[in-house]
């Protein structure tokens, strides 16, 4: 028995170069719960975070009492992190939706039946599509749905209503992720699998705090560092738990990534650690990148990012010695200024060491969310479903076919609009309804003033799908109750492309319905059809929806078609590409070497990673990449906003291991919610020792474009940069969206509006901000945990232990 | 050397400093569209590069620039912000970003078209240097016409529609 607030991570079990990963078996039950009294165990996945870990989840006198690992599962084999343990108690919350709401006269939500609330929708909806046309609707979706209601949701918005608008919050979290995928291999899929941490010798961790976002992949990494034999570079401005274990760590200045990895592979070109054979065979546009990377010598880039030449030289030997390199990203990456350009030297820098392909080597570029994938997949994050180029005249004709609707019903003239565009059509009025499906721009995006501004015009209708009253919510228009993870059945998928299916356990609360049949219900009663006028979407339960998908992803490089919910159910957790008549899975996806950069296969032509200017089909051929990997180098430049003045310090937002988002669900679970209760600001204890702040103390951080307070935490993070997670809204403050009582707290009231002009993805990672000590603390800690990042340089009181609450049992696979 | 050539440079600088003065206005007048105002930034900046690599391949020809007019981009630069400011909340955003977009693109092709004649002088009159920079210089032209072509392709459509 472990407590799992205090150690996240549980007993080791280490794994040497090459072998199995042992089985772990994590579980927690509700208090005095022994497993025998349990009804039930019902299969499923973690959805709180990518990493997708194989549970079931315990049943008994139809609620749920708790969860426990698979042991078979591929993921996970078992373990489970603290949000997986004690997250799901979060379904029971007493606060749940459970009836429709809509705004009536007065301005107040009031509760209401599925029929009004509804008849109230497509009343909107319908004189909106007659005065405006389809381009008057938009929807912004999530990364926590099933791939079951993100199909269906795709066939509803692209096929039935023919917007361009609809995008998910993965633009927030893992849009670069895709993107990078698609600039380099010519579509979006994970070239790498977990299991490669078991054979690898080296690893690159690019702006990836992994023990705190996917706490299960570290398990394994660290498990794997125990081992022996294996060496660890981390780039992150923060002293995280992976760089405090380092054997190089750089902390380079938010903002500088790009200048950062261009000198690496400078580097590695200098020393010789090129595999020419393998460049010369399997990429193309060596020499262009070379001529890029040769700009930014280790001492240039050792100035710009503040870092020490001699540790950037130590990092390229590393990586250059490496005989199994697995590399990763995350938000680091992601969320800073050249996110894309950032991330496509990371697959750089595997490609020119021939490091993909084989065990232990390849590129994990990480998503956010536990369903990310599928948004992607599916064709409701800016793509076309089931990796279609929306380029490819070819593509959209088969999509049509498939979905028997005239190829123009399906908007391509671009790609699908993304988040930020969404949100600036609707600030000048283009888009005049807006449907918000699980997740919470007024907390999430940047800028919040500004969003709220935008989600509270009178002349938007606004739809917000939830589990609970967010903030968001309670600007809408209409309020729909949704049926959550454990209360329906559907399927999804992992950062390695593992498939998992997830059943229903229970029944949802009140009204709530799965979102998949309010989507259905929608699309019935607009009366949408396909051209034989058929109704549109042929499909009413989960098991058919996946039916319908598997057909439309058949042949694409992310085809299910030989997967079934009854596979699914005989295995615990399948990895795509799993053709028709597939006995077995793959690993690594590009074993054989051939890319999805033949102009026919691709998803994306590509990008000009300055500007983001849409390569043509001409442009992309003349590349001549077919089938081969293609390296595209960028030069970097200064981030957007620099510190001056009046704003001295760097701002980045970031996650705590306890929390996930804005909290919808993890600040409804006693343990996390008391394990990192509110938000804190973390300064280096030399910018607090010059500023006069001290542990505990009451500041506010402020930038041109609002306001936070919160209290301060002294950290081993670098100097100039003030950090605070982005969870903190204003719901369970008893207040509405915004700052308008107690003082604001929401890390994005400060962040800026600009984006990666490639991927689109907003940049929380680089704002310039000031700090001013507001109130000196009465010698209670900051409320922030003391366990990984944020943990203090000097000891305080620790908040995190919560005693037995938070004891989880772990079995180990030799006691089974 | 040629005093023809040197009117081509000085013909290549004129459509470089209108291009400029485009990029600074339609920053300056889509303040709200943050994307946009940010890479005519970015690309004026990278113009400003083009044309002082310009005055120095003048400066072989003994020629200068006509002028040394900055236009008015200074001087209105606050007002046009302000007055994007206001319609930035405007359904009419949308059209007047497409427009500006193609306006933009059209200078941009009448730039790349001066450093395409200067290629063909440079190989004319053998000068090694002027080709060198042309070489280098037109990549980055054809990078603002994509750009604004890219763009203008993505603004329209919902201005179409409506």
């Amino acid at each position: 028995m472990t407590d799992r607030i205090a150690d996240p991570w549980g007993p080791l079990t280490p794994l040497g170069s090459g072998e199995d990963w042992v089985a772990r078996v994590d579980s927690y039950l509700d208090d005095g719960l022994a497993p025998g009294a349990v009804d039930a165990w019902v299969q499923s996945a973690c959805v709180l975070c990518s990493n997708g870990c194989g549970l079931d989840i315990a049943v008994k006198d139809g609620r749920m009492v708790g969860v426990r690992g698979r042991g078979d599962d591929r993921v996970n084999r078992g373990r489970l992190g603290p949000k997986g343990l004690f997250g799901w108690q979060a379904n029971a919350s007493s606060d749940r939706l459970i009836h429709p709401l809509v705004r009536g006269k007065d301005g107040e939500l009031h509760e209401t039946d599925w029929d009004t609330a509804m008849q109230r929708l497509i009343a909107k909806s319908r004189q909106l599509l007659e005065e405006d046309g389809p381009s008057s609707h938009g929807f912004y979706n999530s990364g926590q749905l099933f791939i079951e209601d993100y199909y269906t949701l795709a066939l509803v918005t692209k096929g039935g209503i023919g917007t361009p608008h609809t995008d998910g919050n993965t633009r927030l979290c893992t849009a670069t992720a895709a993107q990078a995928l698609k600039e380099t291999f010519g579509a979006d899929g994970q070239p790498a699998c977990y299991e490669d941490v078991n054979h690898a010798d080296a690893f690159f961790l690019v702006g990836h705090n992994v023990a705190e976002t996917q706490t299960v992949l570290w398990m394994r990494i660290r498990d794997r560092l125990a081992g022996g034999g294996a060496k660890l570079v981390v780039v992150d401005p923060r002293r995280t738990i992976p760089a405090s274990m380092a054997d190089v760590h750089l902390a380079p200045k938010n903002g500088t990534n790009l200048a950062l990895l261009n000198a690496i592979l400078n580097r590695l070109i200098l020393t010789d650690r090129i595999d020419q054979a393998f460049v010369d065979e399997h990429t193309v546009g060596f020499d262009t990148m070379a001529e890029v990377v040769a700009d930014m010598p280790v001492e240039r880039a050792a100035e710009i990012c503040g870092v020490n030449a001699n540790d950037i030289r130590e990092a390229a030997n590393i990586i250059g010695d490496a005989e199994a390199l697995l590399s990763t990203c995350l938000q680091g990456v992601y969320q800073s200024h050249q996110a894309t350009a950032s991330a496509v030297q990371v697959n750089n820098i595997n490609l020119v060491r021939g490091m993909i392909g084989r065990p232990g080597c390849g590129v994990l570029q990480m998503n956010g969310q536990p369903t990310a994938q599928n948004t992607r997949e599916t064709g409701v994050n800016g793509d076309m479903p089931a990796f279609r180029n929306w380029q490819n005249e070819q593509h959209m004709a088969d999509l049509a076919k498939l979905w028997n609707v005239d190829v123009l019903q399906i908007p391509h003239a671009t790609p699908p609009t993304h988040a930020m565009e969404i949100f600036r059509y609707a600030e000048e009025g283009a888009i005049r309804f807006l449907w918000v499906i699980a997740t919470n721009p007024a907390v999430s995006m940047p800028e919040l003033g500004r969003i709220r501004q935008i989600l509270s015009q009178d002349r938007l209708f606004l739809v917000v799908q939830d589990a609970f009253l967010t903030e968001t919510a309670r600007l809408a228009d209409v309020v729909l109750p949704a049926a959550i993870w454990g209360e329906k059945t559907g399927t999804f998928t992992n950062a390695d492309r593992t498939v998992h299916l997830s059943e229903r356990a229970v029944g949802p609360p009140g009204d709530a319905r799965p979102d998949m049949d309010i989507f259905l219900d929608y699309a019935r009663r607009m009366g949408f059809t396909d051209r034989d006028g058929a109704p549109l979407v042929k499909w009413s339960t989960p098991e058919e929806a996946f039916e319908a998908w598997k057909a439309c992803s058949k042949g694409r490089p992310c085809d299910y078609s030989g997967l079934s919910y009854d596979l699914l159910r005989s295995k615990s957790g399948l990895r795509w590409p799993y053709p028709e008549g597939a006995t077995e899975d793959v690993d690594d996806l590009y074993a054989d070497l051939q890319f999805h950069t033949r102009s026919e296969d691709c998803e994306d032509y590509g990008h000009d990673l300055l500007t983001g200017a849409s390569l043509e089909e001409k442009e992309f051929r003349a590349i001549g990449a077919e089938g081969r990997a293609i390296l595209k180098g960028a030069e970097y430049a200064p981030a957007p906003e620099t510190p001056d003045e009046s704003y001295p310090f760097l701002f980045s937002t970031g996650r705590t291991l306890y929390q996930f988002h804005t909290r919808t669900k993890t600040g409804r679970t006693r343990q996390l919610q008391h394990a990192a209760p509110d938000v804190w600001v973390e300064l280096a204890p030399e910018d607090a020792g010059r500023e006069g702040i001290e542990e505990g103390d009451l500041v506010e951080v402020a930038s041109a474009r609002g306001r936070i307070q919160g209290r301060a935490r002294i950290t081993g993070g670098r100097v100039g940069v003030v950090f605070a997670p982005f969870h903190y809204g204003y719901w369970d403050l008893g207040r509405t969206a915004g700052p308008d009582g107690r003082e604001p707290r929401a890390a994005n009231e400060l962040t800026i509006t600009r984006w990666d002009p490639v991927s689109k993805q907003p940049l929380f990672k680089v704002a310039a901000v000031n700090v001013t000590k507001v109130a000196a603390g009465d010698g209670t800690p900051s409320p922030a945990p003391t366990t990984a990042a944020s943990a203090p340089v000097v000891d305080v009181t620790t908040a995190a232990a919560t005693g037995d609450v938070a004891e989880a049992d772990e079995t180990m696979e030799a006691e089974t | 050397m040629s005093a023809d050539l040197a009117a081509a440079i000085r013909s290549a600088r004129d459509a470089e400093t209108d291009l400029l003065h485009q990029l600074r206005k339609v920053a300056d007048r889509h303040v709200a569209d943050h994307d946009v105002a940010a890479m005519c930034t970015t690309l004026a900046e990278r113009t400003q590069r083009r044309i002082d690599a310009l005055d120095s391949q003048l400066d072989r020809y003994g020629s200068v620039a006509a002028s040394g007019w900055e236009g008015w981009d200074h001087l209105v630069a606050g007002a046009r912000r302000t007055a994007s400011k206001m319609t930035s909340r405007s359904p009419s955003a949308g059209a007047v970003l497409v427009a500006d977009l193609r306006s933009l693109y059209l200078a941009s092709q009448e730039v790349s078209l001066d450093w395409t004649l200067l290629k063909q002088g440079a190989m004319v009159m053998r000068d090694a240097e002027l080709l060198e920079e042309v070489k280098k210089q037109l990549p980055e032209v054809e990078r603002v016409s994509a750009w604004a072509k890219s763009r203008c392709k993505l603004a329209a459509p919902q201005v179409l529609a409506g």
